[in-house]
């Protein structure tokens, strides 16, 4: 059964019954329809880059960003050591607390540049005391530590970027459901597009067709020949769309040049192979689409 | 082999074909006559199912095809070869490809019988046209193309509408004798022509039986032919 179905695939794509002959070749439609194809796997390709590069980008804030958290100390001068003490001690006792890092002055000074200037003297600045921590999230129960802290110093802030977070996770989800949505509408309207396409070529060839009939051509033979031409053309323009998108992505700066995600659209790792998915959906999608349409109008006319 | 019972057609509500009772016996030779539009074509259409009878039935080879039965329809339309008017190629392929359409279409490689086309090319005296494509053909040659597509499968029944319709009479002698010795290898031949001298031409060669078309009937045709 498998085999047989191997072989009859295996047959279609050989040409065995020279189908494809009988079809004229059209020049307008078969450049409309590679032309068409082009595009839509272009787009796809972009569609599919940005779908995964989502992905990666909630995955990031999902899991990396959520495993790191900041205890702010904001007691005055004279107690700020003593409260902070008070916290390490508390963060050194608490399960789920893997490590914890005071940030220096200097650092600070680093992170407040961009924002301030160069020029600012932090040291004149009210900051706060900063302690990065690394937490485990399985493990630490965070609404307990919050009460440890408020008890053992009431001076400290733990902050666990939640509130910053969970919107970006949320809109890095979002942007990934759009990317999703728009291969399936690049789809359904390539569907579409080629069956009207092969709904105006079976009109168009109605001569050959009937010629084709009268010789004693069964439906499915016809049905054949038109759809190999639609899906080789389909697959042909969709082979140079996906290529062109790829070359794109190639060149386009990645995430870790700039430490900027809106340009770390480009694929990475196994992603790169994602993109061959494009042509062969294109050609399977056409195929469908061609044969549908082909069939419905050999039946009108019958 | 193809029996007409009282077999009706009409265009819309224009009745064209009424109560044909007519038997095309296996090796018979017809001529259908009558004047343009009474109807000639439309009986031979009926012929391949390109048309199904509006009343009454056509039987082919004993049974009564569902039109709805695309397999069956192609499989008679093989038994049954049609030389049609405008000879209906596909102009982008050449002669011999044309030629070989049918084997194509059946499943059989036009390589295996490579020999056998090549023969029926220079049975129709075209074995110089056969990589020329149909619209480079003259009227003469177009109708040979098509009386040699028609008969590569060796169906039963070969259907000619106005075979000599667009061919000077010298031409039209040659494609009767064609079609006589087609008939001679117990081919049915259905001829619907209005050229009487054609049929003159074929008493003494063919054992023919002309029908004549008039009013949506079949009646057999006078002596006077």
């Amino acid at each position: 059964m498998i085999g047989r179905r191997f072989r009859a695939i295996g047959g279609w794509l050989a040409d065995a019954d020279g189908a494809d002959r009988v079809v004229p070749r059209g020049l307008h439609a078969g450049l409309s329809v590679g032309f068409l194809s082009a595009m839509m796997a272009f787009l796809a390709v972009l569609a599919l880059a940005l779908a995964l590069a989502a992905g990666r980008l909630a995955h990031s804030w999902e899991s990396e960003i959520a495993d790191t958290a900041t205890l702010q100390i904001l007691a005055g001068d004279d107690g700020i050591e003593e409260q902070a003490r008070a916290a390490l001690n508390v963060l050194r006792t608490t399960p789920g607390i893997q490590s914890v890092r005071m940030v220096e002055l200097a650092e600070q000074e680093r992170l407040l540049e961009p924002w301030l200037g160069p020029d600012i003297p932090v040291e004149s600045l009210p900051l706060p005391l900063l302690i990065e921590v690394q937490t485990d999230r399985d493990m630490l129960n965070v609404p307990s530590l919050r009460l440890r802290l408020e008890a053992e110093a009431p001076g400290a802030v733990y902050d666990d970027h939640a509130a910053w977070r969970q919107p970006l996770v949320v809109t890095a989800e979002r942007l990934r459901i759009f990317a999703i949505a728009c291969l399936a509408l690049m789809t359904l309207a390539l569907a579409v597009v080629l069956g009207l396409a092969a709904t105006a070529a079976t009109a168009a060839n109605g001569n050959a067709i009937q010629t084709l009939r009268l010789v004693g051509a069964r439906d499915d033979f016809i049905v054949r020949a038109f759809t190999r031409r639609f899906t080789f053309g389909a697959a042909a323009g969709a082979v140079l769309g996906t290529a062109v998108g790829v070359l794109l992505l190639a060149f386009l700066p990645q995430a870790s040049e700039q430490g900027f995600f809106l340009v770390g659209i480009g694929l990475t790792g196994w992603g790169w192979a994602a993109p061959v998915l494009v042509p062969v959906t294109a050609a399977v999608v056409a195929w469908a689409a061609t044969r549908r349409a082909t069939k419905a109008s050999l039946w009108r006319w019958s | 082999m193809i029996e007409f019972d009282e077999a009706g057609f009409s265009y819309g509500g224009t009745s064209v074909l009424r109560n044909v009772s007519l038997t095309l016996a296996p090796g018979s030779f017809h001529f259908l006559i009558g004047p343009s539009g009474v109807g000639k074509t439309t009986l031979l259409r009926l012929c391949y199912m390109d048309l199904v009878p509006t009343e009454g039935a056509v039987r082919f080879f004993g049974t009564e095809i569902a039109p709805s039965d695309r397999n069956a329809v192609a499989a008679l339309r093989r038994a049954v070869g049609v030389v049609h008017q405008d000879c209906q190629f596909l102009d982008h392929m050449s002669v011999f490809e044309n030629i070989a359409l049918p084997l194509r279409v059946s499943g059989i490689p036009a390589a295996e019988r490579a020999g056998d086309i090549e023969a029926l090319l220079e049975w129709v005296d075209l074995g110089d046209r056969v990589d020329a494509l149909p619209p480079e053909l003259s009227g003469g040659e177009r109708q040979r193309a098509a009386l040699a597509r028609a008969v590569i499968l060796s169906p039963d029944v070969i259907v000619a509408d106005e075979p000599t319709g667009n061919v000077d009479w010298d031409m039209a002698q040659r494609l009767l004798a064609l079609l006589v010795e087609l008939n001679r290898m117990g081919k049915t031949v259905v001829i619907a022509t209005h050229d009487l001298n054609l049929i003159r031409a074929a008493k003494g060669r063919v054992a023919a039986r002309v029908l004549r078309l008039a009013n949506g009937q079949v009646q057999p045709a006078g002596a006077d032919l």
